[in-house]
């Protein structure tokens, strides 16, 4: 009742007289707590109805390592999404790379790295067709990656002749390399990254984590209190780790990996702030002096190549790649950058959001199919949590908390 | 300064508001306000910006009620004006939509006409829609012209036909002819004048006094709240007075507010060669180190286009923009919340956005740390409120909204600072802070242009200013020698 009072008095009635007492704050007092609360509630929830095995860390990983690609995408799309961007592209761009990485290197027998470095330059040059076609002919993104997905998806179709592409190891000019592709290979849940590489990894994601503490903590407490919880959070990383016998793949590694260089470039870079004050308010970047064709530019290459490394990945994994087969990541990579904007305090897409919340509909999606749940029921999953996580974002935040309470104040004044 | 309270309307109007009050928080911003509308009369409402006239207004639509005060309207005690249909506002965006037809702009948000059920009785709208342009005297005008392909005085009469229809016996007219081009607003008011003299009372908002004079029937004026002058137009043909009135001698307290420093203006660091932008000029003028010029205009005229134009953010139509050397230019945009601020980011990054290569470090990477003291620093010079870095700033109020906004430029240490509207919806002590600071970056040898369609905004602080009117820069003034006369001639 009280808040409801304080709210009501800095509704309209303060906007005239401004600077007339605090303003209200927006959103949620305990959002901060989101994030751990959803992952423990689903964590608990799951390991009381199927047991402790839920929790087992291998497990967990190979669930990442599966949807890497999905994952990949979705953080390509969330930087789109930051600056105010849509892509509906990624997906097509994936199908694309995964026909072609398979395909160069076995139909045509072109040398790996060139077959791989063809993938990057179709990539970069479909970001290209759809910042030309937004930035420069002035097409909304909707419309513009909607039909440039389908060119995508339509190339891929002609190359592969709209069928499946299986390498023929007898009849091929190429084969696909024992690295890139097989049980050995480096896309295989079977090669683990050696320790070192799980020991610094863990090392650099718990001291940006650290830094960003550091950041937001003002007093000397409050750093204890981060230096504390980041020390906890490594011990048991590595405890999990070691005793747990968990084991990383190398596309666990690349993937975390390409977060954290996202988020360096979203956190510590001119550019990235840019993209931000962009996609808040277009018009006021540029009388700010950013570049916003530029930053869009930059946007849409950025998700089309993080799409095309994604169907690496997918063809690599797959040693094959069939038509439409990253068509239906575009659903849970859009759910994962959506709910980003809920499992932090601040309402603003977050890159390391987009990979929690990614593998927080993973969880959520393989707990049901653990339990019984067909699979087919995924994209039921997917869809909702993407309505949800933009209702509850919409719903308390922004405008519309704004209008509930000077909706409230008139009441009180009438 | 005496309340002026001649010949006040004793009998019943159409519309009486008495004693009307209203407080906002601790400010009282209306107080015991009178106003009596007669059927068939032009009413002038003038006065300062934050006398009174908008919250005057919002509470004749409805939109605000009234703290004490009665109001009757046609001799019936109403105790708001709220869903009212006799009274209908023309504000200066019209509210229309470009691309549908007449027909529909006067329908829109129409009751239907439902004879048929669900279906449009569209012989009977086509109709109401002819009869309603009639009434306005613009039968000539088909209904089903898209409204996109009318001059703006047409639009603006399409929006009047649209209330009038509607059974509006009162219409308020709230600065509808300050984006009209000078022509089209001498039409609408000369048909607004014909359709309304049967019978509708019309108040007309205006800062314009030689269009009050031309059309309004009576002139009140607003100062702080308080109606300071009441009276038929034909009484009021002292202009100085008016304008004293009106300012209510705030010409004499802006001078005051300014902290006036003294500065022997430098070296010439941008001048504008025959710079047409936004439908104004070919304007020339010079920016030089230490000194503060003024363009003073209407929202609309092109002022703003042309200071954008000089900070480098558009390209001008027309002419050149030299530079000596290449200066750092900022700007304070027209607009904080379309052109200004990231509502939804926090205070800290809207501050520090258009100066962030002063803080790269190592690979170039932000040094987030020392970024952050920057905004701090600059929070406690201009004392936002909260002082909280991290909360979105669209939370903050517009006063603090508008500080953050004048930290964004500081920061950027520019040459060269181009100010549209600095004080825009800020309260008195904010307005005051800004007029500090201004001083501040002149003594520190900044150029400064201030674009503005407020006068006590230029006469506040600037050394020169330039008035332009109809396109033209009509005239340069040396801010020492503005008069109260010269004041009322700048209107």
């Amino acid at each position: 009742m009280k808040t409801r009072q304080a709210q009501s008095e800095t509704g309209p009635a303060a906007a005239p007289a401004d600077d007339g007492g605090a303003p209200p704050r927006r959103g949620l007092p305990l959002v901060p707590l989101i994030a751990p609360a959803a992952f423990l509630a689903v964590l608990v929830g799951y390991a009381l109805w199927l047991g402790g095995d839920f929790l087992d860390g291998n497990t967990r990983i190979l669930d990442l390592h599966q949807n890497a690609p999905v994952l990949l995408i979705a953080l390509g799309l969330v930087i789109c999404l930051i600056a105010g961007q849509f892509d509906l592209s990624v997906a097509s761009m994936a199908t694309l790379t995964a026909f072609l990485s398979v395909g160069l290197m076995t139909k045509q027998g072109w040398p790996p790295a060139v077959a791989l470095f063809a993938c990057l330059a179709v990539a970069v040059a479909g970001g290209l067709f759809n910042a030309l076609l937004v930035v420069g002919l002035r097409v909304n993104a909707f419309i513009a990656t909607l039909g440039s997905g389908g060119v995508f998806l339509g190339i891929a179709a002609v190359y592969s002749d709209g069928t499946s592409l299986i390498p023929d190891a007898g009849n091929d000019p190429g084969t696909l390399p024992s690295w890139f592709a097989g049980p050995e290979s480096l896309t295989s849940f079977q090669t683990k990254a050696p320790t070192v590489v799980v020991v610094v990894l863990i090392a650099v994601l718990v001291g940006s984590l650290l830094l960003t503490g550091f950041e937001r903590a003002r007093t000397s407490r409050g750093r204890t209190l981060v230096a504390a919880g980041c020390a906890l959070l490594a011990a048991v990383a590595l405890a999990i780790f070691v005793l747990g016998d968990v084991e990383v793949p190398w596309t666990v590694v690349l993937l975390l990996g390409v977060t954290f260089g996202l988020w360096v470039l979203m956190h510590y870079s001119t550019l990235g702030r840019h993209l931000y004050a962009v996609g808040g308010n277009a018009l006021a970047a540029r009388l700010a002096g950013v570049r916003a064709n530029r930053s869009t530019t930059f946007v849409f290459v950025m998700a089309a190549v993080l799409a095309g490394l994604a169907g690496v990945v997918l063809g690599g994994n797959q040693g094959a790649a069939s038509p439409g087969a990253a068509t239906p990541y575009l659903l849970p990579a859009f759910a994962a950058g959506f709910l980003s904007t809920v499992l932090f305090s601040d309402g603003r897409f977050h890159v390391w959001g987009t990979l929690l919340g990614g593998f927080l509909i993973i969880t959520v999606a393989q707990g049901l199919v653990a339990g019984g749940v067909p699979f087919t029921w995924n994209d039921v999953i997917n869809g909702l949590v993407l309505i949800g996580a933009v209702a509850f974002q919409s719903f308390f935040s922004g405008d519309r908390g704004a209008r509930r309470s000077r909706r409230r104040a008139r009441a009180a004044e009438a | 300064m005496t309340a002026d309270s001649t010949d006040r309307v004793g009998g019943a109007g159409l519309l009486e508001m008495r004693g009307i009050s209203k407080s906002f928080g601790p400010a009282r911003v209306l107080d015991a306000v009178d106003l009596v509308l007669q059927p068939g009369e032009v009413v002038g409402l003038m006065g300062a910006n934050g006398a009174g006239k908008s919250t005057l207004i919002k509470i004749l639509a409805g939109v605000y009620v009234a703290d004490s005060g009665r109001i009757s309207l046609a001799g019936e005690e109403v105790d708001s004006l709220a869903g009212h249909p006799d009274v209908g506002i023309v504000h200066q965006d019209l509210g229309l939509i470009d691309s549908q037809t007449v027909l529909d702009n006067i329908r829109l948000g129409a009751r239907r006409l439902s004879w048929l059920g669900p279906l449009l009785d569209r012989q009977g709208e086509i109709r109401a829609a002819q009869r309603a342009l009639a009434a306005v005297d613009m039968a000539d005008v088909s209904v089903f012209e898209r409204l996109g392909n009318l001059t703006a005085g047409q639009k603006a009469l399409v929006a009047i036909a649209r209330l009038l229809e509607r059974g509006a016996r009162i219409v308020v007219v709230d600065e509808t002819t300050a984006s009209l081009p000078p022509r089209d607003a001498r039409w609408f008011l000369a048909k607004l004048r014909e359709a309304t003299a049967r019978g509708t009372a019309v108040v007309m908002v205006s800062h314009k006094l030689a269009e009050i004079r031309s059309t309004a029937d009576r002139l009140v004026v607003l100062s702080d709240g308080r109606v300071v002058a009441d009276a038929p137009i034909a009484e009021l043909t002292d202009d100085e007075r008016l304008a004293r009135l009106l300012f209510g001698g705030d010409a004499e307290k802006a001078a005051h507010d300014a902290v006036r420093t003294e500065v022997e203006p430098g070296a010439t660091v941008l001048a504008l060669e025959g710079v047409v932008a936004g439908g104004a000029g070919p304007v020339d003028l010079e920016l030089r180190r230490g000194e503060v010029v003024g363009l003073s205009g209407r929202v609309g005229s092109g002022v703003h286009e042309l200071a954008l134009a000089a900070a480098g953010m558009v390209a001008p139509d027309a002419g050149r923009i030299a530079t000596d050397g290449s200066p750092r230019r900022a700007v304070l945009p027209p607009q904080r919340e379309v052109d200004g601020v990231f509502a939804e980011l926090p205070t800290g990054w809207n501050m520090t956005i258009a100066a962030l290569p002063r803080w790269r470090g190592v690979g170039r990477l932000l040094r987030l740390g020392r970024e952050r003291a920057a905004a701090e620093a600059m929070v406690r010079r201009l004392q936002v409120v909260p002082p909280d870095l991290d909360q979105a700033i669209g939370s903050l109020s517009g006063g603090n909204q508008q500080k953050a906004l004048f930290a964004r430029a500081m920061l950027r240490e520019p040459d060269v600072l181009v100010l549209c509207e600095p004080t825009r919806g800020v309260d008195l002590r904010t307005r005051r802070e800004i007029y500090r600071l201004i001083g501040e970056l002149k003594r520190d040898g900044c150029a400064l242009l201030v674009a503005t369609s407020d006068v006590e905004d230029a006469l506040a602080v600037c050394d020169r200013i330039g008035t332009i009117n109809d396109g033209q820069v009509s005239a340069w003034w040396d801010a020492e020698q503005v008069t109260d006369t010269t004041l009322a001639e700048m209107l």
